[in-house]
This record gives structure tokens, sequence and C-alpha cells, in this order.
């Protein structure tokens, strides 16, 4: 019984400093897990669109002829549904979370230009594909006239 | 006979920590009859079944309410796990009980803090929620979400807590009980905060019984209800469980069993990381609920006995999904500890039950 | 040890009903829960008791126009769920201890999880969406518009205004 029980730890906190931070003026601690925005490393990206169908709000579109993948942060609920479907693994969620504004926005990112060695090496690949499939039809077709030709 | 006069209250209140109205009809600072009204924040959630996959519809579940988040993702995974007869791996149950059992020190943390700010002790009301602060932040360490987890999903939880984690939450807990030691002396040896509570708000035992009331709010008038009692999930595998109960019935009553509550669930945690087995915390979920299958289950949410239904038809949405809150239970209990008290005390007593609206009407 | 294993459904007939809840308030079983849920001509009900471990829930369809009596003067916590299911499956009860008659939830429309339900045919017969939607409050008419005339008569349009009973302040 009595009163005044809290006295003491009144006292103490007197004496501490303050339990809050002075945010957005002192920068919040995040730790490894918190769950801020999710972001995409464009040159792991194959643009397969998994991600856009797991979420759950439809935040991220996907457009592949234009090669960009793009999210409305106002709409992501933090959920992990994307990161965790992706194939490739490049989606992740960095701690920082999205600032408050006047007006909602869409973060549109582009895959990026390939170097002249990707780009080379890409025509050199394709081109040899191309060079597979010519000789494969080539010997289907001789193939096939031979057939025809014994009957 | 004085006059009498009809007096609302609410939607909105300070103490209210959600929208509820109630017609208070008084006479002479004495009030004689109460009639709640509710749908403030009807939000029609449970007809998104039809809309979200069975998988997805755990997040809409955890969005139902900020205080019981994690307890409504606990329950529709296990609802659905007994739906499709999907054992869930020993670390997940016992992940879910950690994480739930913290969500009950949050939740009794922050009802405290509630109730003396509804008699006007802001302080404590400060002191208690700076201590809930520690709690959220363990909850952010482990799952990257202070109010909003999405930490359980229908299989087994969604992360990992290694156990160098597990015991370091532990060692965080403990330092927090002499802090709250302070603050329980406060709320259960302070006079003016006796004066404030001590034989507010009866409701006898008979009474409990008779309007089915649940959770803390039926066990401080002697009810020895506690759905924890029957050891569903890891709760089975604790060394001994039993609820904090009180016999008097009264607002002081309430508050102590909750308080108490606190300490147990500290206890509780303990026991559960000295136990915790190594494995698998989750598991790939195949196919989708029969048609025509049926499962209800119960989880003791911090403000009672939570009960589940959900119903399969065969594609990967349910038919339906229901949730019962103890809120719903209890408002009855509430209406009936009104009827002939003051109209100062109107605040706490419709504070002790606990109410949590936005659960309660989805 | 895992959930509640087996889980209990029993299907009774409608008309068991009350003596079902009769036997159990006389054994002092809790009421839990009444739950709806849509299905072909009807609503399946599903009322749930329970006394500490074993937990019971009784299953039975009614159609769309049956009227249920109500548990309330039983089971006095029940008022909330039988308004609730009122609002959102338009079963209709006998008898509630406080009844709300349609306003317990103000929801857009009307029986928004049964649309078979008698109400919401009967709203949709009479295309009453926005009265339901509104109670009440009844949308103010916009005052009636003369034409312009050529040389300003304003006079003439006030007298107009007010002839037609609004008050504006």
């Amino acid at each position: 019984m009595g009163s005044f029980h809290l006295t003491k730890m009144s006292l103490r906190n007197l004496f501490k400093k303050p339990a809050t931070k002075m945010y957005p003026v002192v920068a919040p601690t995040y730790t490894s897990r918190s769950k801020g925005h999710v972001t995409c490393d464009m040159k792991e990206c194959i643009l397969c669109n998994i991600c856009e169908k797991r979420c759950p709000t439809h935040a991220i579109a996907v457009n592949k002829p234009d090669e960009t993948w793009s999210i409305d942060n106002f709409s992501c609920i933090q959920c992990l549904s994307c990161v965790r479907a992706c194939p490739k693994a490049c989606l992740t969620m960095e701690p920082d979370y999205t600032k408050a504004a006047f007006t909602k926005s869409t973060v549109t990112l582009h895959k990026p230009e390939l170097t002249p060695e990707e780009k080379a090496a890409k025509e050199a690949a394709e081109k040899e594909k191309a060079e597979r499939i010519a000789k494969a039809k080539a010997a289907k077709a001789a193939r096939d006239a031979a057939a025809a030709a014994s009957e | 006979m004085g006059k009498r006069t009809v007096i609302p209250f609410g939607p909105q209140h300070p103490v209210l920590p959600e929208p509820m109205h109630l017609d208070l009809v008084i006479e002479d600072e004495r009030v004689i009859e109460a009639i709640p009204q509710m749908g403030f924040i009807h939000r029609g959630l449970e007809k998104l079944v039809a809309k979200k996959d069975f998988m997805q519809f755990v997040l809409v579940a955890e969005r139902i309410c900020g205080i019981c988040a994690f307890g409504h993702s606990l329950g529709y995974s296990e609802t659905v796990e007994a739906l499709m007869g999907i054992e869930v791996p020993k670390r997940a149950e016992y992940l879910r009980v950690v994480w739930h059992e913290l969500s009950r020190i949050h939740s009794h943390l922050l009802w405290l803090g509630l109730l003396a700010d509804a008699f006007g002790y802001e302080n404590l009301f400060m002191q208690c929620w700076r201590l809930r602060e520690d709690v959220l932040d363990i909850f952010e360490e482990t799952t990257g979400g202070r109010v909003i987890l999405t930490a359980c999903n229908v299989g087994g939880v969604e992360q990992d807590i290694e156990n160098s984690e597990l015991a370091g939450i532990v060692i965080r807990l403990d330092a927090m009980r002499s802090e709250y030691g302070e603050l329980l002396k406060t709320f259960l040896k302070d006079r003016s905060v006796k004066s404030r509570l001590v034989g507010v708000g009866y409701l006898s035992k008979e009474d409990a019984f008779k309007f089915a009331c649940v959770g803390p709010f039926g066990r401080a008038s002697g009810l020895e209800d506690d759905v924890r009692m029957f050891g569903f999930g890891a709760y089975g595998d604790l060394a001994e469980f039993a609820p904090v109960v009180s016999n008097d019935g009264d607002g002081y009553a309430r508050c102590e069993v909750r308080a108490l509550e606190v300490l147990q669930s500290i206890d509780i945690i303990k026991e559960m990381v000295d136990k915790i087995p190594d494995g698998p915390f989750n598991q790939k979920i195949k196919g989708a609920p029969e048609d025509g299958s049926y499962s209800s289950s119960r989880l003791e949410q911090p403000r009672g006995e939570c009960y589940y239904f959900a119903k399969g038809n065969g594609t990967k949405f349910l038919e339906r999904f229901r949730i019962r809150t103890p809120t719903s239970q209890n408002v009855a209990g509430m209406v009936q500890t009104l009827q002939g008290c003051e109209l100062a005390d109107v605040p706490l007593n419709v504070l002790t039950i606990d109410p949590c609206i936005s659960c309660t009407e989805r | 040890m895992h959930n509640e294993k087996p889980q209990v459904f029993i299907d009774i007939d409608y008309h068991e009903l009350s003596q079902r809840i009769a036997d159990y308030d006389e054994r002092g079983w809790r009421f839990v829960n009444i739950c709806g849920s849509t299905v072909e001509g009807g609503v399946e009900l599903i009322y749930s008791f329970s006394d500490g471990l074993p937990l019971e829930n009784l299953r039975f369809t009614v159609s769309n126009e049956e009227i249920i009596p109500s548990v309330s003067d039983r089971f006095p916590n029940a008022f909330f769920f039988e308004n609730e299911t009122h609002d959102l499956f338009g079963v209709r009860f006998s008898g509630i201890s406080i009844d709300f008659d349609g306003e317990f939830y103000t929801v857009a429309v009307p029986t928004p999880m049964n649309p078979h339900s008698a109400d919401a045919r009967e709203a949709a017969a009479n295309n009453t969406y926005g009265a339901a939607n509104y109670g009440e409050c009844p949308v103010p008419e916009p005052a009636p518009v003369s034409a312009p005339e050529p040389e300003p008569a304003a006079s003439t349009d006030t007298a107009d205004d007010s002839s037609t009973g609004e008050e504006v302040r």
C-alpha cells in the first residue's frame, strides 16, 4: 500500500537519455531482417513475370518488350512473397522504408545495356544456333528426299 | 425518481483502442442500461477468401487487427492445416508458441498502459509502452516487422530463429523483469490505482458463466478456462500449465490476472527455448482443400478463446472462413457490468474486457 | 499433441435444433459460435458448443425464407452472432434479445455474403441499393434551374429558388 511507487523509476528516467529518437533527423536503426522496400538486380532478372503473379496487391509490373521491372512502393505490403518466389533470387528486401510523400509513385528499373564483349558473345551464340538449326533442317530435307526417291 | 438521459459513448473516445458505440441510459450519474452498437470497422474481410487463395489469405488474416496480428495468422494456419491434414514440423510449433507468447506480452503491456490512461495515470501509461518497445524490438529482429509480423504460414513458419538468438531473447526478457516488477507494484499496490479499480464493474461467477465470458475477463471472475490447458500444438510439451485465476471479479482482479499472465508468458518462452528441437521449420504444401471438408480450431489469444472455422470446396480458394473473436463473446458480459455503475467508471468497464473491435467485426 | 482431433461435426435436422439447445443448456455447456455459409438454395448454419476440451459443431441447412427461433434467451451472448448472421446472410431470427433489425453492420449491399437471400432479391427487384446505403439521410435534390433570361432578372431567379421550399442560411 502507499503512493508514488513510480518515484524511483521517474527519477532514474530523469537522468537517462530519452527512449525515443528524433526521427527523421536521426536515422533509425534497422535490423538485418527489417522490411522496407523491394528492389531488383536487373542484371540477373529474366523478366519471367512470376513476381508479378505472386504479388497479392499487384504492386509489381513487368514489361517484357520494354525490358522494365517496376514496383509501386506504396502498394507493397512487405510480405516477401516475390522475394521467395523469384527463380533467379534477384529480388531483395532493403531495410529502409519508403518515405512519406504527397503523391504515390512507381519505381521503374530497366535492364542494363550490354557491354560490347557481351553483345559480341550474344551475337556469336545466336549465329551458331541459327547455323545449327539450318544444318539440321538441311539434313532432314535430304533424308525426306531420299525416302521419297526410294519409294 | 430522477430524470433519465441518454448519453452516447463513442465511437470516438480516447480510451477505446477501436471504435465502438454505446448508448448509456443514465439517471443522476448512474448507468441504468447500456445498449451497444458495432459496425464502424466492418470491412468484409471474410469475403476475401473468394479472391485470395488459401496460401495468400494468411496475409489478410494477419492484417485484421494490429494487436492480435500473429494470433490470427496462427489460428488461420492451424485451421487450414487441420482441414488438409498437414503435420507441422516440431520446431515450427515451438517457434509459433514463442512468437505467440511474445504477442501476448506485448498485448497485455499495451492494455495495462491503456488502463492507466483510462484512470488518468499518464506516466504509468508511458512507462508500460516504453517497456513494450523492447518486445517490439524483438519482433523486428526476428521477423522484420514490429506489428504485422508475416511469420506464420500454412505448413510452418516463414523463417527460423537461431538457437543463439533465442537465448538472447530469453536474456532480454529476464532483464525486463525488474522494471516490469516496479510497474506491477504500482498497478497492484498503489493507493490511487486501487481506489479506481477495486469493486468497479463486478461480475459474479454465475453471471460470467451465463454470459459465457472468455479470457482474462472470465478468469478474473473465477472461471478456469484457458485453451492452453488443453495442450494443442507445442503447449502440450509444457511441464505444467495452470491458468491465472482470481475470484474477485472486479476491475482490480482483471488487472491482476493480465499483469501476472505477462510473467507466466516469460516463463513459458523460457521453457520453450530450453526444449526446442532442431529440424525443419517449414514444409511445402501441395494440393488444395478437398471438397466438402470442414475444420475448426481454437486458440488462446491475449483476449480469450478465439474459434476459427474453415470449409473447403476443392479449389485453391476456401469456401468459407470464419473467425469468432473473444471480444464478441465478452460484449454481453460488458453490458452486464455497466448496469448500475457510475458514469465516470464507464470507460474503465469498457476497457476491462480488452475490446478489440477490429477483429470482432473484420 | 496437435490440434483437436477428431473435429466433431454433427449433422442434424433443423427441427431438432431447439431440443439440442435445451440439452446443451441443461448440461452446462458454453455457447461458442454461429457460422453461416451460403449453399445452393439457402444457408448452412453451424452452431458450436463447448464444455472445456470437448467442442461440438451442429450443422444444418435452412432455406432463405425460414425463420429460426433465437437462442439468446438461454445463451444471452448469442445476440451478437444472430444479428451478424442476419445482416450478412439474410437468415431471419425471431426473438433476439437485442435486435438491431438489420442495422448491426452498415453494409452497402444487403446481405453481401448471400446474394440469393430474400432481402437481397427484394432490394434488387426494387433497385433500392442506394436507399440501403444512406438510410434516413436523403440525398438532397438539386434546385430546379430556370432558363437564363437575356436582361438581368436576378430578383425573379432568387424568388423562384426560395419558393421551392429549401431554406438556405
